[in-house]
């Protein structure tokens, strides 16, 4: 997906490589990269994927791979729990027993 | 590039760099506290922000904090009676913390971080967290006109995050907050400095004098509020418990307040088995705070954060620990709004699901406090929380939530009943603490204080296991 310069956009950085983390973490941990994502104003015209700076609402530039053109915020209220839903029924039924 | 910035964040792990960025970013000289053997001199650090009580309150106040209502839950207690003996089943009390700008207790430390930050010339605040202080250093930069930066561990090596953590991240880019998301890793503390090295602004840490200054005011409300409307202060004060902030603020103000005979009762939801540093374990667990992967190592290792000394104490405090299941604290979600009618974030309501238990036990003459509750919203919701556990394979099921395996599944009790807490052996934890700096201990008078103070052991008693060594 494109982004315009100006646009506010997402990025990915790596800070550490896979191997090369902290000692002493888990080795699940340990075997991954330590990634940073940072949200911010696009330096130039670019693509998702593309390595680009942005500068950040406090003013910091950041360099990352464009991650989101167009991020947005996606959490829910979420479904209704089936074994939840049924406590306030059931905690009545067991109040007036 | 790359290679430069993998050099650059490992660097500070050396001691004089990490020295040096926070002497300014906090502006504490932590080396003047510091005595020649294990111990410091806590009394001192804890006045080092030079704030009087009147300027805290004042502050709070002017910044939207404080004097929250401390509601009688008329509903939980009439549940609570009903599996009673014979005059037992103690009054539930709830303090509204979720009333306090940005809808968590968090706002009291931010507000005095920010300000302090604000009044020595810093440009902007920092803060590492997933939770609800972010929200409240976000939403209190914003009041008073500081640039904010919010550091979060947000998502897995998938790049999946925790619903709640999520809404945290929304939150404070609703206040205008820098959100940076990182993630599972130690090297949070690393990142962390180099922000704060990069930017030259305050360190608002969840662990310096300050952040536990501003909860203070807290417990000192709790006595207050209940001498005035019952004569008396409450019996018992039930503290959602991790980092140990919440715990030492309240019991610090309930002191000030004079309230001697309260019982501070810490509850932790249990998530023993789960490593908190684990890339894989990281989004098997419901709860991103009040856990005990955060409030058992810092019981007898309180200093391993992102200050050299941290001012969060809770064993020098605490007079009881108990631990819920995660289960448990769901449970006492749904039974806060359909009973009380309050709807409030499930992590929150650990000192609630913690306090129907124990309020059993009490007499129906005692008052017990539950001390905290956050606000309610998209992803910080039980029913946002559960779907996620499913999604990462965690099992929902009704029964003895005792019998639940943190990381495995997650089980509800059938009834109130079911409901239980399950003591941590303080004693042991007290014991323990002062068998770790038996090594370092240097025998002098001011050290066996130390730890006589830190662990509320007799001074025998700590003698006693320091010469055993």
């Amino acid at each position: 997906m494109p982004a315009r310069k100006g646009s506010f956009v997402r990025v990915k950085c790596l800070l550490l490589e896979p191997g090369n983390r902290k000692s002493g973490i888990p080795e699940d941990t340990a075997n991954v990269a330590y990634e940073m994502r940072v949200a911010g104003y696009l330096a130039e015209d670019s693509s998702e994927g593309d390595q680009v700076q942005i500068t950040t609402v406090t003013g910091r530039s950041v360099n990352g791979a464009l991650e989101d053109a167009q991020p947005a915020y996606t959490h829910t209220f979420g479904p209704i729990d089936p074994v939840l839903h049924e406590v306030g029924p059931r905690v009545k039924a067991w109040l007036k027993r | 590039m790359a290679e430069a910035m993998m050099v650059n964040l490992l660097d500070y792990q050396d001691a004089e760099t990490q020295q040096r960025i926070l002497l300014e970013a906090t502006g504490v000289d932590y080396q003047t506290f510091e005595y020649s053997g294990v111990g410091f001199d806590y009394d001192a650090l804890m006045r080092s922000p030079q704030v009087e009580w009147a300027d805290i309150v004042s502050t709070q106040k002017n910044f939207k904090v404080g004097e929250t209502p401390l509601f009688e839950l008329s509903g939980v207690t009439q549940l609570v009676r009903h599996m009673s003996r014979p005059g037992h089943g103690a009054q539930i009390l709830l303090k509204d913390e979720a009333a306090n700008a940005s809808g968590s207790f968090k706002a009291r430390r931010a507000s005095l971080a920010v300000a302090l930050a604000k009044r020595r010339g810093y440009a902007g605040v920092v803060a590492a967290t997933s939770g609800n202080y972010g929200a409240a250093v976000a939403s209190q930069a914003a009041m008073q006109g500081l640039k904010c930066i919010i550091l979060q561990e947000a998502y897995d090596s998938r790049g999946v995050g925790q619903p709640e953590i999520l809404e945290k991240a929304r939150a404070c880019e609703a206040y205008g907050a820098e959100v940076v998301q990182l993630s599972v890793g130690p090297e949070l503390f690393l990142t962390l400095l180099k922000v704060l090295d990069e930017t030259g602004y305050f360190s608002a840490s969840l662990y310096a004098p300050y952040s536990v200054l501003g909860v203070e005011t807290l417990g000192f409300e709790i006595a207050t509020q209940c001498r005035e409307a019952y004569g008396r202060a409450p019996d018992s004060v039930v503290v959602s418990h991790a980092g140990g902030g919440n715990v030492t603020g309240t019991a610090r103000g309930l002191l000030r307040a004079g309230a001697v005979e309260t019982d501070v009762i810490a509850a932790s939801v249990n998530l023993a088995g789960l490593h908190m540093a684990s890339d894989g374990q990281f989004n098997r667990k419901s709860f991103t705070t009040s856990h005990t992967g955060f409030a058992m190592p810092f019981l007898d290792q309180p200093d391993r954060v992102d200050v050299p000394r941290n001012a969060c104490r809770p064993l020098r405090y605490l007079d009881r620990m108990v631990t819920v299941e995660q289960g448990d604290v769901f449970y006492a979600t749904e039974l806060l709004a359909q009973f009380d009618g309050l709807e409030r974030g499930p992590a929150g309501n650990t000192a609630l699901a913690a306090a129907i238990p124990i309020a059993r036990e009490l007499p129906d003459t005692a008052l017990v406090v539950v001390q905290e509750s956050e606000y309610s919203g998209a992803g910080k919701n039980p029913y946002a929380q559960l779907a996620f556990a499913r999604d990462n394979g965690i099992e929902v099921s009704v029964g003895d939530p005792r019998k639940s395996s943190p990381g495995a599944n997650i089980i509800l009790p059938a009834n109130p009943e079911g409901m239980t807490v399950t003591d941590v052996d303080l004693r042991a934890t007290r014991e323990k603490y002062v068998r770790r700096r038996s090594l370092h201990f240097d025998r002098s008078e001011a050290d066996l204080v130390f730890l006589a103070e830190e662990t509320r052991l007799p001074v025998n008693a700590v003698e006693e296991i320091v010469w055993s060594k």
